[in-house]
């Protein structure tokens, strides 16, 4: 018996040697992370160079698309007095998201656990999902008034339809050979959705807030563009009316800042839980 | 010599002469059926009178043409389906749900790619709510059997298909079970690999003590590790007929040249072919 055992001892030139040793991995990941955050950043610098040589070769009116160099020296300027208005854009966009996740991951749990609550609460979300919630702005004002909850409310509207499909996906796809190993284990529904369900759609569920994060911030600006004096939107909309071109534009690029920002959060806690996981082959 | 199993033709047991009292055999199988029912045409009989019983400490093997049942019949022992008729009896209890000491292992390893080596095997005491500390020792121990002990805090994708085999093994026995469920568990592995894993479970199942039924698509596999190998007609499966393998376990590396395995090996070929398993 102990000629067997000796036998099966991993030795380790054998050919089941690891692929990584998990710090080297962990180095890499993290190289990568930046190394994309970095990428992000050189974009940025390329596309702010075309667009002054677009202004500069052509010579663009200013109260048409403003050189980059003035845009900045209005960011510098302004974005104290404006400093309120990125707080409640960024406040309706998280406060929206939030909201999207806190209803729409139990909704997605709930869609992938029953046939019927799939069946009723499916086709109401497809529907919702087809009609052009921007058009909705006005009446959301009708009723919920000028204040932020209209706001919030578009922003959580476009957040949920992306969160709850693909956290519905994500638990739906889990490798049904996995359920089986829980409930051989004698292991209760609640248990498997803890152990393996829930950690299995969790790549999922990420891309769905990714997506979702993204959509809260326009969900956000539109709210602001149709109504209520506060936000980004406004100082958008106020900007172009006063031929403010600048103000506008530095408006926008500091939405692009939340936007990207929002996103690569979201990416951080990927590369946080996920980072053991094999990347997709 | 008892032999380990005894098939058992007719659906009861009071029915049948000569068949070992319930008492003795740890899984005892009465004319299990299980027919699906279809969407669309005819219901689909996967299994017909099946009937086995299996000895404590046996090793045995299922084989028989793709489709004939033998997942089935795993599963139903197993405790996850639920057979059509018949009956099936675990260690003297009707089988109604999982048997709370058995393990199973399926042909993927279906390893949780978010938990280390350990964590995996560990996996078995939090799905059975257990709490995991009275179970570390074990599972460093049953990785160190499988020669894996300095893997234990790496993760499923920096494992060879064989090492991913051999934690979901692991995990499988980490609850000391008295009844293993394998699967077609070498199905996903190279052939060299394979005949290793042969070897490594016939020791390890045999140190452990565990009653065994695997499930395979390989004659010389069925053959090699089982103190007897039953063998399935195509489907609707029901026993053909049962080929002994007398040879003392655990196997080595060596018994695939033994006249006993030969033997056996030519047995179980020939009942394939003359139950119609194989096309002449
Ligand atoms: N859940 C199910 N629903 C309907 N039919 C099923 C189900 N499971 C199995 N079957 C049918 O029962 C039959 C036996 O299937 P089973 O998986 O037990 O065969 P098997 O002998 O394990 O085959 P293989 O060797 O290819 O793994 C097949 O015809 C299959 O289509
Ligand atoms: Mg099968």
């Amino acid at each position: 018996m102990a000629d067997v055992l000796s036998r099966s001892t991993e030795t380790p030139s054998g050919p089941d040697e690891p692929v990584e040793t998990p710090t080297r991995l962990r180095h890499v990941i993290q190289r990568g992370w930046v190394g994309q955050v970095g990428l992000v950043l050189v974009s940025v610098v390329a596309i702010v160079a075309i667009w002054e040589l677009v202004v500069v070769v052509f010579s663009i009116p200013k109260f048409t698309l403003p050189a980059p160099v003035s845009v900045a020296s209005t960011l510098f300027h302004s974005t104290g007095s404006i400093s309120s208005d990125i707080a409640v854009t960024v406040e309706e966009t998280i406060v929206g998201f939030a909201a999207a996740i806190v209803v729409g991951i139990p909704l997605a749990v709930a869609i992938a656990s029953s046939r019927l609550v799939e069946r009723l609460v499916y086709p109401m979300l497809v529907t919702s999902n087809a009609v052009p919630k921007i058009a909705l702005a006005p009446v959301f004002i009708a009723w919920f008034g000028l204040g932020s909850v209209p706001r919030v409310v578009m922003a959580a509207m476009l957040a949920l339809f992306p969160i709850v499909i693909s956290t519905v996906v994500g638990l739906v796809g889990v490798d049904p050979a996995l359920i089986l190993l829980g409930r051989a284990a004698d292991a209760g529904s609640s248990r498997i959705f803890r152990l393996i369900r829930l950690p299995a759609a969790l790549p999922s569920i990420l891309g769905g807030l990714k997506v979702g994060v993204t959509l809260a911030l326009t969900g956000a600006v539109v709210g602001e563009f149709v109504g209520g004096n506060t936000g980004l939107g406004y100082v958008i909309e106020q900007a172009q009316g006063n031929l403010r071109m600048s103000l506008a534009f530095a408006a926008i690029v500091l939405l692009a800042v939340i936007g990207v920002v929002l996103f690569y959060l979201i990416d951080l806690l990927e590369h946080l839980f996920l980072h053991n996981r094999r990347k997709a082959s | 010599m008892v032999s380990p199993i005894v098939e058992a033709p007719a659906p009861t047991v009071s029915s049948t002469p000569g068949l070992l009292p319930p008492s003795r055999s740890q899984v005892s199988v009465r004319g299990v059926g299980k027919r699906f029912a279809a969407r669309k045409g005819a219901a689909v009989v996967a299994l017909e009178q099946v009937s086995l019983d299996i000895l404590p400490g046996a090793f045995v093997s299922v084989v028989g043409p793709s489709g004939c049942g033998k997942s089935t019949l795993l599963l139903a022992i197993a405790g996850l389906e639920r057979p059509t008729s018949g009956s099936i009896v675990v260690e003297g209890e009707e089988v109604k749900g999982p048997f709370p000491r058995m393990g199973i292992a399926f042909q993927r390893d279906s390893l949780l790619e978010w938990r280390t080596v350990l964590d995996n095997v560990l996996l078995q005491a939090d799905l059975r709510g257990r709490s995991r500390s009275g179970y570390i020792e074990r599972g460093r121990a049953l990785l160190q059997m499988v020669g894996l002990e300095a893997f234990a805090s790496h993760y499923p994708h920096e494992l060879s298909g064989g090492m991913r085999q051999r934690v979901a093994l692991c995990r499988a026995l980490l609850h000391e079970p008295t009844l293993l469920l394998l699967d077609e568990p070498f199905g996903a592995v190279d052939a060299l690999t394979r005949e290793q894993l042969n070897v490594d479970v016939s020791g390890i199942c045999e140190v452990s003590n565990v009653t065994t039924m695997l499930v395979t698509h390989d004659i010389n596999e069925a053959v090699f590790m089982a103190d007897a190998v039953v063998v399935m007609t195509s489907r609707p499966g029901t026993v053909a007929g049962i080929v002994e393998v007398d040879a003392p376990k655990p196997r080595t590396h060596g018994f695939r040249s033994d006249p006993a395995f030969l033997r056996a090996a030519t047995a179980v070929r020939e009942l394939l072919e003359a139950t119609g398993g194989f096309r002449r």
